[in-house]
């Protein structure tokens, strides 16, 4: 992996390629006299004491200062948890509340054919340590996985409070869509509220549902042109987004409008998962007729029967938020989508792309327009 | 004029085993721990400041990372900056092990948290018999005992096969933009075969687990109303409990 990054820095490098020859030079003026004195103390002295245990000899708040920079930056739950498994100083050190706190998603990336109750503790004590993503991560599971509305609603506002992004979004898409309760719970003006902090912080889908919110009037006072510059900013962090998270410099033509979908944060990632595999469970025993978000990168599931609406089109998709139906529009729906009349005809099925922009996803229309 | 030509004097540094360093005074003062000392002046007497704690070798590696960051950090770009932390850093596990001790002792913030974040780093993506092998650490338990601690985190070891998987399903994600959902549906389809196997396993741990959860969703609900409430989570949260029994 760090021969990945250094690869990703040296391609980064490259753009200040013609200053790059003159600081490069000056790098290695820097580093010679070390280079020089480094061998001479290699010849020099023997390593001092080849068993030393490295740690022992740190104090608590320096190895705690490791371990949380190592949290912060894990990028799978193995990173931390084989740490604290190495010895007994690591293990209480490495499970301290400071070291949890800073625990990033992707080190609570649990996957779902892994859950189990120890997996439930462990995010329980992350977030009782204060620690966002967990409370998020727990609520999202607990609200939609075990179904345990009232406390994964309740771990959702916990991160929401500490201005976690994330956490508003789902909060507002709950209010939207009345999850948890009956069909006269939705709370439109609650949901565009959430949302706009959410928007506020910079989340993509959020942005992109306040701009569908503003452009219909729904939930609040109809506003095309905010609406669209909403849609438009969404977008554009999207395409930022993927730009640095793959590290290159391509032309924007490359791209064109058919930007990559961003990877699924490991909540999505843990309710999809679920979903399909708890769809097998429910079939056999003659399930409740719930549907899922069609959106892959979602993962959400209903609470109640049709609380999803579906593409008016074609009727055969589901969506939890605009926001979903305009991403899967783009990404996949836009090629499949056709008028639900399609089986008078016994062709076989080649969907062509539809050259009329369908009437009620106006949405994605718009979003089609501007790319 | 009168504060940096202050700052460019040379002041006398030396070490427990005999190192001396003629270094300017603003590097010497971001050693906070003789920060004090290098102000009140004593670096210009004969004998110069002890500096405790560290061996010749390590305080000249650490006064050449001061040097570039304090006194040549405004010419430099922050990419330079950058690529030389990244190779002051490959020294010997032994060398870097010095380094932080003595970063800590003389209090040199950013230099610690460097070579926090490089520790940290050559700490991922090793199993933990590698942890141990680099960092020398002994192995305290006894056969039982580790597989007593791993099995209160399950979930970590099926982690690195499916990371592995999951990286070559991801690349080709990146890179073909087209049937980006479909290489995501068969991924879910390949976990549903290997769940079905477990599935009677996991029904049973379901009984036990809602059992649990049961109190700790109590737990949840109250540490929820302590907390200081915004008007909307609130009257969302409690309507969300209302309806939920």
């Amino acid at each position: 992996m760090r021969r990945r990054r250094a690869h990703e820095e040296e391609e980064e490098g490259g753009a200040v390629r013609r200053t790059k020859r003159r600081r490069t030079n000056l790098v290695e003026m820097m580093l010679k006299p070390d280079d020089r004195r480094r061998k001479r103390r290699r010849t020099a002295t023997a390593t001092p004491a080849a068993g030393t245990d490295y740690f022992d000899a740190l104090p608590d708040d320096l190895v705690l200062s490791v371990l949380s920079k190592l949290s912060s930056s894990a990028s799978s739950p193995s990173d931390l948890i084989s740490v604290a498994l190495t010895c007994k100083r690591l293990n209480e050190l490495g499970l301290q509340p400071q070291v949890l706190a800073r625990a990033s998603a992707k080190a609570l990336a649990i996957r779902a054919k892994n859950w189990s109750e120890s997996a439930h503790r462990f995010l329980k004590r992350c977030s009782d340590a204060d620690n966002l993503e967990a409370s998020y991560i727990l609520g999202m599971i607990r609200f939609y996985c075990l179904e345990k509305r009232g406390s994964g609603a309740a771990l959702m506002a916990r991160a929401a409070m500490g201005s976690h992004a994330g956490a508003l979004y789902a909060l507002a898409i709950i209010q939207f869509n009345g999850s948890g309760g009956a069909k006269g719970d939705k709370d439109l003006r609650a949901g565009v509220a959430l949302c706009a902090r959410a928007a506020a912080l910079g989340h993509v889908d959020a942005l992109r549902e306040l701009g569908h919110c503003l452009q219909d009037g729904y939930g609040v006072r109809r506003n095309v042109a905010e609406g669209r510059r909403f849609l438009v900013q969404a977008n554009a962090r999207e395409l930022a987004a993927v730009l640095t998270a793959t590290a290159c410099c391509p032309l924007l033509s490359d791209f064109g409008w058919s930007v990559p979908p961003a990877e699924p944060h490991p909540a999505n990632r843990f309710l999809a998962e679920w979903s399909a595999a708890g769809a097998g469970r429910r079939a056999e025993a003659g399930g409740m007729g719930l549907r899922m978000c069609s959106h892959a990168g979602c993962g959400r599931s209903e609470t109640r029967r049709h609380e999803f609406r579906r593409c008016s089109v074609c009727g055969a998709v589901n969506y939890c938020s605009r926001a979903c139906q305009a991403l899967h529009w783009k990404l996949v729906h836009k090629a499949d989508c056709t008028p639900m009349d399609r089986w008078l005809l016994d062709a076989a099925p080649a969907p062509a792309p539809e050259p009329a922009a369908p009437p009620a996803p106006a949405a994605p229309a718009a979003d089609m327009a501007m790319g | 004029m009168a504060g940096s030509s202050k700052e460019m004097e040379k002041v006398l540094l030396r070490t427990a085993d005999g190192g001396s360093f003629v270094v300017s005074r603003c590097v010497a003062a971001a050693m906070v721990a003789i920060s004090c000392e290098v102000e009140a002046g004593e670096g210009e007497r004969e004998g110069g400041i002890l500096v405790p704690n560290v061996t010749r070798p390590v305080l000249a590696k650490i006064l050449r990372f001061l040097h570039i960051h304090v006194e040549m950090a405004p010419s430099l770009y922050p990419i330079t900056l950058e690529r030389f932390d990244k190779e002051f850093l490959n020294v010997s596990v032994d060398f870097l092990y010095h380094i932080l001790l003595a970063a800590y002792h003389l209090k040199i913030v950013s230099l610690r948290d460097l070579v926090c974040q490089k520790v940290a780093d050559m700490m991922k993506g090793k199993s933990i018999d590698e942890i141990r092998t680099t960092f020398n650490i002994p192995n305290e338990y006894t056969a039982e005992e580790m597989a007593k601690i791993t099995k209160k985190y399950p979930w970590i070891f099926d982690q690195q096969l499916d990371d592995e998987k999951g990286i070559s399903v991801e690349k080709d994600k990146n890179i073909e933009n087209e049937g980006t959902s479909k290489g995501k549906h068969k991924r879910t389809a390949d976990e549903l075969g290997s769940v079905e196997k477990d599935n009677h396993i996991e029904n049973k741990k379901g009984t036990n687990r809602e059992e649990e959860i049961h109190v700790e969703s109590k737990e949840g609900a109250s540490t929820g109303k302590d907390k200081q409430i915004e008007d909307k989570e609130e009257r969302e949260g409690a309507r969300r409990r209302r309806h939920s029994e």
